[in-house]
């Protein structure tokens, strides 16, 4: 029997392929924006909303939605009130993030530390049909979010200051840039899980800035390193009958070391040329 | 109830008793300038007499403590048409952790809320391409901005101030450490700009390049009362001529030779 006659497979294929599409196109903001582990922290943050779903009888997606887009809230707040502290600050808000979602979950009856570990490193099996119409939706809003606000995001990554000066409302888009992260995170949530989920929005983008010379090439080979690397992994965690979060990540980890390696001989063709 | 409206003859930018101060130091102390029409002004002063916290003060990218800021006649607090202005900023683009092309560069001027709900136009592109090719480096717009020397990546951002195609521009320190064709690419830009009618404010250590386009001269001291100790048209009062000239001053007498000892 192939592994695409199961119908949870091709929802855990499908759910993989959207975040492996769009982690890496929020992900190429963060990274230039230098807030590469701000995604991990959303993650622990949105593990609270899970610890929560679990322990109230909720459901688990807009539960974690709702925790990470008001933790995206609370970071900007953060980063905008104070460089030094707000560190220490973050720092703070994300342990409690992962302290929380551990505490409730333990506290909510007939749960074991297994249905955690599901949300932690990823499942093949939960992806419900339920979830997808959730994951299309928010994918959706990740599409329509850039399509109109993405130049002035890239402005602001590039400068902030000069984009205030052209009337691009700053702390607006920053809260923006950050809620899009908050929603890579519950998507990615289910497959790769919410410890390893930053790594697919980081690892691909990484990889990819090794030969690119613009940030929309960046964007659109992250985009394709990350498609690749999450149908590869999850399908390889089928097999080997491990979870597809770590699978996931190995397989993206990989493909930077191929590029590091391609990359070599990419710019010394171009600096010769 | 006209008589309460001062609107000095259409003036660009106006600051009137102008007061900066961070960290408790007053940095600007009653500042009343005008920057007219078509005019190009040069902001000239010593390190640390406020020149670039001024330009912040315009823009709005630095509270003031007392005295009021006009752009086009509109109070800065209320102020939104910032497609009117373009700046220059001091600091260089820097190492960034995602290639940037020259072309994004450029193309970001044209980033702003008005322009959120259509497509990138035929128009701004060929603004993006006409300011890329009059700072001459329009053959690199595909190459990483990092990849370019100091020189060329300060060419691109004015090529990037260019292509906001607005009636302000302002420069803070374009030239800082540039060679002679960089500069050159720099006076050739203020030259046509001025000759298009549009204003111009530029921060500098060296009028000896652009004296000859330089309609208005402010200069700025600190710690005195009045930050501002001399506006007008140039030449400077010989008492300032260090704020302005001072790469091509004479040596004093007894001062070491230009001819470098080497130790045998």
């Amino acid at each position: 029997m192939g592994l695409l006659d199961y119908d949870f497979m091709r929802r855990a294929l499908l759910a993989a392929a959207l975040i492996g599409l769009f982690a890496p196109l929020i992900g190429v903001f963060l990274v230039q924006r230098r807030l590469a582990l701000l995604g991990d922290g959303m993650g622990h943050v949105a593990l609270t909303g899970v610890g929560l779903a679990l322990l109230l009888r909720t459901a688990p997606i807009p539960t974690a939605m709702i925790t990470a887009a008001a933790g995206a809230f609370l970071i900007e707040f953060i980063r905008a009130r104070s460089r030094t502290a707000g560190d220490v600050a973050l720092a703070l808000l994300f342990y409690g993030g992962i302290a929380g979602g551990v505490l409730f979950a333990s506290l909510a009856p007939g749960q074991g530390t297994g249905t955690l570990n599901a949300y932690l490193f990823g499942s093949l099996s939960t992806v419900a049909a339920s979830d997808l119409i959730a994951l299309v939706i928010l994918c959706a809003i990740i599409v329509i979010t850039l399509v109109v606000f993405g130049r002035e995001m890239f402005a602001v990554s590039l400068d902030a200051q000069i984009a205030a000066t052209q009337g691009v409302a700053v702390r607006s888009i920053s809260t923006m840039m950050a809620m899009l992260a908050a929603i890579v995170v519950v998507v990615g949530m289910r497959t790769v899980g919410l410890l390893l989920v930053s790594a697919i929005m980081i690892v691909p983008v990484a990889a990819a800035q090794q030969i690119t010379r613009s940030f929309r090439a960046t964007a659109a080979l992250g985009s394709a390193l990350g498609l690749t690397a999450s149908v590869l992994g999850l399908v390889g965690s089928y097999y080997v009958q491990v979870p597809p979060g770590p699978a996931i990540v190995i397989v993206a980890l990989g493909g930077f070391a191929v590029i590091a390696v391609v990359a070599v001989p990419v710019r010394r063709y171009r600096t010769t040329r | 109830m006209t008589a309460e409206r001062r609107e000095p003859d259409g003036a660009i930018v106006s600051t009137q008793h102008l007061c900066v101060a961070f960290d408790g130091a007053t940095v600007l102390q009653d500042v009343s300038i005008t920057l007219a029409p078509a005019q190009v002004t040069a902001l000239l002063g010593p390190n640390g007499s406020g020149k670039s916290t001024l330009i912040n003060a315009l823009v709005g990218l630095q509270p003031v403590q007392h005295g009021t800021v006009e752009l086009f006649g509109i109070p800065l607090g209320r102020f939104s048409q910032w497609q009117r202005l373009a700046l220059v900023p001091q600091h260089l683009p820097g190492a960034s952790s995602i290639p940037v092309s020259v072309w994004e560069t450029v193309m970001s001027a044209r980033s702003s809320p008005r322009r959120r709900w259509r497509p990138i136009q035929r128009s701004e592109r060929q603004l993006c391409t006409d300011a890329l090719d009059r700072v001459g480096l329009l053959h690199r717009r595909r190459d990483r901005l990092d990849t370019l020397s100091g020189g060329q990546q300060r060419r691109v951002m004015l090529a990037r101030a260019l292509a906001a195609d607005a009636q302000l521009l302002i420069l803070d320190e374009p030239t800082a450490g540039m060679d002679a064709q960089n500069l050159q690419v720099f006076v050739e830009v203020i030259a046509h700009q001025r000759e298009l009618g549009r204003t111009v404010l530029i921060v500098t250590h060296d009028l000896d390049d652009i004296e000859h386009l330089i309609d208005q001269a402010i200069v700025l001291e600190a710690s005195t009362d009045q930050s501002v100790v001399f506006a007008g048209p140039p030449p400077l009062p010989p008492s300032m001529h260090h704020v302005a000239h001072h790469h091509h001053e004479t040596p004093p007498q007894g001062a070491a030779s230009p001819v470098v000892a080497v130790d045998p």
